[in-house]
């Protein structure tokens, strides 16, 4: 196996940053932040988890999808062409590198989102396996602490170093035309203990919509402020909102998409003013089942990686796995 | 090619016909001709450039060669702007997307539509397919009802409808007025005022939520069963391609899965009904 020793990390990020716009975690206000990097010695691979997941580097809050030009009555010109830097993200943990093979699930299909994919083409993902979970982390219980597949290469922590492992033939290149990597022994994947959270996944998407009709639902939907916290910070939640510019002259149009969440007022509203799910309960249901149901009945695979951000952020104490535990408790 | 599937096509508006005081059915032509090679039931996304866009149903059938009908209510931004659009002006058009209605299936079966107010909008495309294609489905009941007289849509097709062999129009209204003499009461009364057969019949409902849900009561009581029944569903979808998630019910996307799901289907969907 190859190995990086630590005291290289900063020439080795400033060797990446000859090909490539690299970001990385690095402290910010006492917590941790994945970030451009301008100082390599800034970089921290050996970190809890960031305030933001790696989304944002592939789904930008807010994007432009189409302009349009209308100067030209006989001929309304329309541009609507991807553009991306070639960049590095280094220092994703599995569980958000499980989140970006979720997110490939949706944007990647055969109507792919152009914006994401290009991005996505351009872009070396380097991860680093978590060493010890913090107090909302329940990536243990979900099966998102290991990851097998959306990386370039994965680094192990062996203390003074890092093995290497190799995900892609783009990661083998790299350490094999770097000096930096040397040859070493084989290091162990850490094996995370510690974790105070958990849910038990077992038959949790059946479970989950057995359960769509109990009380418990409206005991978690009346403390919910449905600020969107959790939407913003979790690095599965794909769903977006689409608004027109319109310049004053009325010659140019911008088509916009911006973060959007389900827990939103808004989110289901339609021209008329009916909206499908009016209460706070329904939005919060709406995603919790969405995350431990419906997303694992269309792919296959939980929406939730249990990086446990929105448990984190909420300002009304609400812990998804608290809700499905309670519910799993409703049912035996 | 990597073609941006945001991009819209242009279409020109080439025909407004009003339907009721606030309904109009709008008929677009594509500069390089043909139609939108839709399957009856499938939607679209409805750009008017300054406003935004808009998933609107496609009235028309495919076997319209040179155009394609919206019939449309100013009822929000998009539609308001629309519905002040001259002939000749240009929108922008994404789709057809979805899965439409079940056209092949359908052959060598009967076909009861049951639609309350615009509802009728969507239908009218399988009708006037069935309509075109005459020979490869059996008996058609068109039962339609509105609030008022005036509430009615397509007034002006009922009449050829009618007289198409195998083809019968039912209407009522829930409040009737001086010009009206036909039938006065909810949508589902109609279908005890003829003899509608229930074997071998798939039934297409569209119209309020409350309407729907006596229907289908009223449908079981005659014998229909659940997958025989069929609806469209109405969510407000940005992106029409399965991303935007505003369509999501259950682990279904109306964008992508529906809009058209049976009775039985939407059961299975937490929250779709």
């Amino acid at each position: 196996m190859k190995r990086l020793f630590k005291e290289d990390v900063a020439s080795f990020v400033r060797e990446l940053k000859r090909s490539y716009k690299v970001a990385a975690p690095q402290e910010r206000d006492g917590e941790y932040a994945f970030d451009f990097v301008e100082d390599e010695d800034k970089v921290v691979l050996d970190y809890p988890s960031t305030i933001l997941p790696i989304k944002k580097f592939f789904f930008p809050p807010e994007e432009i999808i189409l302009e349009y030009d209308l100067s030209d009555k006989e001929e309304i010109k329309f541009k609507s062409e991807p553009k991306a830097d070639e960049i590095c993200i280094l220092g994703a943990h599995p569980c958000d590198i499980n989140a970006l093979i979720r997110f490939d699930m949706v944007y990647l299909d055969d109507k792919f989102d152009p914006f994401y994919k290009k991005r996505r083409e351009h872009a070396l993902i380097i991860g680093v396996y978590c060493t010890h979970p913090s107090e909302s982390c329940f990536c243990g219980s979900m099966g998102t602490d290991r990851v097998e597949d959306g990386y370039d290469l994965m680094l192990i922590d062996g203390g003074d170093e890092y093995g290497v492992e190799i995900g892609s033939e783009k990661g083998d290149r790299i350490v094999n035309s770097m000096d930096i990597f040397k040859d070493g022994k084989d290091i162990e994947r850490p094996k995370l203990e510690g974790f105070i959270r958990g849910v038990e996944t077992d038959d949790l998407p059946e479970l989950m919509l057995k359960k769509y009709e109990s009380d418990l639902w409206n005991d978690f939907g009346e403390k919910c402020l449905g600020c969107g916290k959790c939407v913003l910070v979790c690095p599965t939640c794909f769903c977006y909102n689409v608004v027109d510019d319109i310049g004053l002259d009325g010659k140019n149009g911008e088509r916009k998409r911006i973060w959007d969440g389900c827990v939103l007022t808004d989110f289901t509203l339609v021209a008329g003013g009916f909206n499908f799910r009016k209460d706070r309960t329904s939005r919060l249901k709406q995603r919790i089942l969405h995350k431990f149901s419906y997303f694992d009945d269309k792919y296959g695979v939980s929406g939730c990686t249990g990086c446990g951000r929105c448990i984190n952020v909420c300002p009304a104490d609400i812990d998804c796995t608290r809700v499905i535990n309670l519910l799993r408790s409703e049912s035996k | 090619m990597n073609e941006s599937l945001y991009l819209p096509r242009i279409a020109v508006l080439k025909d407004k016909i009003a339907e009721t005081p606030d309904t109009v059915t709008f008929t677009f032509g594509l500069p390089e001709g043909g139609n939108l090679n839709n399957i009856p039931g499938q939607c679209l996304q409805l750009t008017i450039f300054g406003y935004g866009e808009a998933p609107i149903s496609i009235t028309s059938s495919p076997t319209e060669k040179d155009c394609f009908q919206l019939c449309v209510r100013d009822v929000g931004n998009v539609t308001k702007a629309l519905h002040k659009l001259e002939i000749g002006d240009k929108i922008g058009v994404r789709g057809p997307w979805g899965n439409g209605f079940p056209i092949e299936e359908l052959k060598g079966k009967n076909a009861v539509f049951i639609a309350g107010g615009l509802g009728l909008a969507p239908l009218r495309s399988l009708i006037n397919y069935i309509a075109d294609n005459r020979r490869d489905y059996g008996k058609v009941w068109i039962l339609s009802g509105a609030r008022t007289p005036k509430d009615h849509l397509f007034k002006w097709e009922w009449d050829r409808w009618s007289k198409i062999d195998g083809f019968e129009v039912l209407t009522t209204v829930d409040r009737g007025d001086d010009t009206w003499t036909g039938n006065v009461g909810v949508v589902g009364s109609l279908l005890y005022k003829t003899d509608i057969q229930v074997e071998n019949t798939m039934v297409f409902i569209c119209g309020p939520p409350i309407m729907f849900h006596f229907v289908t009561m009223d449908l079981a009581k005659l014998g229909f069963k659940d997958d025989m029944i069929l609806s469209t569903l109405e969510r407000h979808m940005k992106c029409g391609v399965g991303k935007c998630g505003h369509c999501n019910v259950g682990s279904k996307y109306v964008c992508m899965d529906g809009p058209v799901f049976t009775y039985a289907e939407m059961k299975k969907q937490p929250g779709a009904l």
